[in-house]
């Protein structure tokens, strides 16, 4: 489903050059579900971009499902990938009401004049939002922006499903929630994932989310990948294992210290 | 009295849509748009060069207006979203292009529309028995029609796509979309509406002048400003409404002006500062205001 | 927000309101240019002058409107509509945009409009026919047409070795362009040539005007504006180039031009003032043919002339009635 080749990114600022990835091999097949954990500055946010489209990798390729799409455009991989980033605030258009929102969502391509919420819409869209429980089937023509931070990223998970990708990228996206609501948005992600057996990547800081989640797990340290945990072993791993292998790395992180209950 | 209130009206209907086209680019697009200024001539100089040259029918010769400002739109997109340059600049330089284009369209500097066959004689003598009214009503019929569409067009799905781009560009590239062409295309609707406006008024006014345009982006400002902060709504058929309400009440003021302001020494040159002042002052009370809401929280 | 709006609505209302003017039984003429402008303001003051002459006393037998559009059709229309609004008896339109508004403001309804210092009536469909006023229905007026022919073939009689005659103009005004292709179509039958050079504001006259030295045997402007205005730098080409200089426009006589030949504004209001009075004693609109000014002045300057080394031939002389010399106006004595 995605593969990736001998990424290697590399930014350049006037006279220095920082290498955010060293040659990275991935292959991941569909319905792999990876969760991928690391210091700051490790590199997992810039894999995630690269997969994304957002920056070019200096060297390599980026493969979906045996097509190679390195340099086509973020718009254009959209109709594979789907991505959900930290910031709540960003995947929802605040100006339009939830039921405009959903209606973008649910549309990939070959968008023409035809009506954006037919009736028959409409009522998808409360199915959709009941299921949420968060009371939003009654908002449907509220603003995004009266929306807290969590119902608006439960509405931007429910919004990705809608565009049914193939690859999931999630970038922390339950980190700047409250407890409440990051666990109700982290349900709802698996579930979906679940469901629609999306190929799906996750970032997190949290070891036990890491480990209980998904099938593999990546552990990356100054651009390369350290770790690649799956099946029986990575079921077998503990908090404190992952804690163990992280000194080894001479990694002092209080974030992922503390980010784990 | 009512007559000069139906003057008011008419002028408020008629820029008003140059106004919709300003809303477009300005608060839905997030794109200050500048071209309008020479967009507005383009409408003028197409339909007044047709309509005395060639005797085209006064209604045809508006949709060529509209094409004609779309194209000017989709230079100005263009310039910004292949070449890079920023809004701002990428729209002066399409309005600074437009005035030499305009002069070549009309041929010379001002064309008089007075015993030619316009929309107005059309008007005139079809609903003659209305009498003053009949002008009134049919701006208000083509003002209307054209919010009604415009309202209409935002609810299809390139509409609300439209919308997003503005409101969330990242989102919406992560749905697919090729943003660039969205605003390309929300600046040739933009542009199209202005050089509509602007073929109108120069069949209301009976001549097409070269100069005509300068200024169409702050009364555009002004109408969508001044509109926006009566009628609060996000809602589509209010906004677009607002703007129309806010067209029309500042050319009902500036009609008074001009009536009555020599009691304060008011002059018509000055009507471009206080129209200016106004869009200065619209603009930073909100932030104004933030500034203040945030203040009493922290106490 | 919404209150202060509704404070600053209310006031213009109250303030409105304060203003009304009671109007009596006296006639009420509304009068409008486009620019605050000395050649414009002439032809007003010439307009009230020989109404006033005539016997309407001001503000007892006629009240004036006067507007100014400051530059801006729009403001033009507004003005125009703000006269019907007010029901005025007669409308005195002075330049071409401001009775453009006028006339169609006021197409089909009863009230006159008289337009003055109108360069081409017809040209502009102000009137159907200049000579045939029947068809022109509530519209006639004054023309400034000048005599360009009369105006070239001056300048040829200045020296036989005027041959290229270079013109600045702005071609953003209407009446600059439809006289330069004149000038250009006359040159030809006076076995003259035109070389033009264009400025789009008065700050480029001066480049206008420097690009033309060499090139040109005689400087020649018309009732441009944008030049006019900016005439101190065509005379200092002049003076750097010993090039002859005719402006259009009589009352820049000692300036600097070399020599001017036209019509005084003054007088094309007076003419436009008579016009006014047959309409106000009775007679229609479409009864009176559009009136072109006649005998346009011609005015020589010797200083000017002494400077750039010319002498002006008897035959020149014969032709003007003032001079300019040692910075004193003399009328010729007849």
């Amino acid at each position: 489903m995605l593969r990736l080749e001998r990424i290697r990114k590399a930014f350049r600022s006037g006279q220095d050059i920082v290498v955010a990835l060293g040659g990275i091999d991935l292959d991941l097949e569909k319905g792999d579900f990876l969760t991928v954990i690391g210091s700051n500055g490790a590199g997992k946010t810039t894999l995630l971009n690269i997969i994304a489209g957002t920056i070019l990798p200096t060297v390599g390729r980026v493969m979906v499902k045996d097509r190679d799409v390195t340099t086509l455009p973020t718009h254009r991989r959209a109709r594979w990938i789907g991505r959900i980033t930290q910031d709540p605030l960003a995947g929802t258009a605040p100006m339009m009401t939830i039921a405009e929102n959903l209606a973008l969502a649910s549309k990939r391509s070959h968008r023409s004049l035809r009506l954006a919420i037919t009736r028959r819409k409409r009522r998808e869209m409360v199915d959709q939002m009941l299921s949420l429980g968060m009371d939003l089937e009654h908002r449907l023509d509220d603003p995004v922006s009266l929306l807290s931070g969590g119902e608006r990223q439960a509405l931007t998970v429910t919004m990705a499903m809608l565009a049914q990708p193939e690859i999931l990228l999630l970038d922390e996206h339950t980190a700047a929630l409250d407890p409440a609501n990051g666990t109700k948005v982290s349900l709802l992600t698996q579930e979906f994932v679940e469901r629609m057996r999306v190929t799906t990547i996750m970032v997190t800081h949290n070891m036990e989310h890491a480990l209980a989640l998904g099938n593999r797990l990546l552990m990356m340290n100054k651009g390369e990948l350290v770790y690649d945990f799956s099946g029986e072993e990575k079921e077998s791993l503990t908090v404190i294992d992952l804690v163990d292998l992280f000194s080894n790395q001479h990694i002092v992180d209080d974030k992922l210290l503390l980010e784990t209950r | 009295m009512a007559l000069i209130l139906i003057h008011a009206a008419e002028q408020g209907l008629l820029y008003g849509i140059a106004a919709l086209g300003v809303f477009i680019t300005y608060r839905i697009l997030n794109f200050p748009d500048l071209t309008v200024d020479g967009s507005f001539v383009t409408g003028a100089a197409i339909a007044s060069s047709l309509l005395v040259s060639h005797g085209f029918d006064p209604f045809v010769v508006l949709l060529i207006a509209f094409a004609a400002g779309a194209l000017a739109g989709v230079i100005t997109g263009l310039l910004n979203t292949q070449l890079g340059i920023t809004d701002l600049l990428a729209g002066v330089l399409s309005m600074i292009m437009l005035y030499s284009i305009n002069l070549r369209i009309m041929g010379r500097p001002n064309i008089s529309l007075l015993r030619t066959h316009t929309i107005i004689h059309a008007v005139k003598g079809g609903f003659g028995s209305l009498g003053n009214m009949s002008i009134l009503l049919f701006v208000t019929l083509v003002t209307l029609s054209v919010m009604f569409i415009l309202v209409l067009f935002f609810k299809t799905e390139i509409g609300l796509v439209l919308r997003a781009t503005g409101d969330n560009e990242r989102m919406v590239i992560a749905q697919g979309v090729n943003t660039k062409r969205m605003k390309v295309a929300g600046l040739a609707l933009s542009n199209g509406l202005v050089a509509l406006s602007g073929g109108l008024v120069a069949q209301y006014s009976g001549f097409a002048d070269v100069g005509m345009g300068i200024g169409t982006i702050v009364t555009g400002l002004a109408a969508v400003i001044i509109g926006g902060s009566l009628i609060r709504s996000r809602k589509m058929v209010w906004m677009t409404a607002s703007v129309l309400i806010g067209s029309l009440i500042y050319r009902t003021a500036v009609m008074f002006a001009l009536r009555y302001g020599y009691v304060i020494g008011f002059q018509a040159s000055d009507l471009k500062l206080v129209t200016s002042l106004i869009v200065i002052v619209a603009l930073v009370v909100p932030a104004f205001r933030e500034r203040m809401a945030k203040r009493v929280k922290t106490c | 927000m919404k209150r202060v709006l509704l404070a600053v609505i209310v006031g213009v209302v109250l303030l409105s309101m304060s203003a009304l003017i009671v109007s009596g039984a006296s006639i009420k003429i509304g009068i409008c240019q486009i620019v605050e402008h000395a050649a414009l303001d002439a032809v007003r003051q010439g307009v009230i002058d020989s109404l006033t002459a005539a016997g309407y006393v001001e503000g007892t037998d006629v009240m004036y409107l006067l507007a100014n559009a400051q530059g801006d059709m729009g403001t033009a229309v507004s003005i125009a509509q703000d006269f019907k609004a007010q029901n005025v008896d007669l409308v005195v339109a002075i330049a071409t945009p401001t009775a453009i508004a006028a006339v169609q403001v006021f197409q089909g309804e009863t009230t006159p409009v008289v337009f003055a210092a109108i360069t081409d009536p017809v040209a502009y469909a102000l009137v159907t026919s200049a000579t045939d006023p029947s068809g022109n229905e509530n519209v006639t007026g004054v023309s400034d047409l000048i005599d360009l022919p009369a105006n070239l073939k001056l300048l040829a009689e200045l020296s036989p070795k005027i041959k290229r005659i270079g013109m600045i103009y702005n071609p953003g005004e209407a009446n600059s362009e439809f006289l330069t292709n004149w000038a250009v179509k006359e040159a030809e039958n006076l076995g003259l040539s035109i070389v033009t050079a264009v400025a789009d504001t008065s700050a480029n006259v001066q480049v206008a005007a420097q690009s033309l030295i060499g090139r040109v045997d005689a400087f020649y402007v018309t009732t441009d504006n944008t030049v006019v205005s900016a005439i101190a730098a065509v005379i200092g080409a002049s003076e750097e180039g010993g090039i002859p200089f005719l402006v259009a426009d009589p009352t820049s006589i000692g300036s600097g031009v070399t020599l001017a030949s036209g019509f005084d504004y003054y007088e094309n209001g007076l003419l436009t003032g008579t016009v006014v009075q047959q309409i106000l004693e009775g007679t229609k609109p479409n009864e009176i043919p559009v009136v072109y000014q006649q005998n346009p002045q011609v005015v020589l300057d010797l200083d000017a002339a002494a400077k750039i080394g010319l002498t002006f031939p008897q035959s020149v002389i014969d032709k003007a009635s003032k001079i300019f010399y040692g910075g004193a106006i003399w009328e010729q004595a007849k």
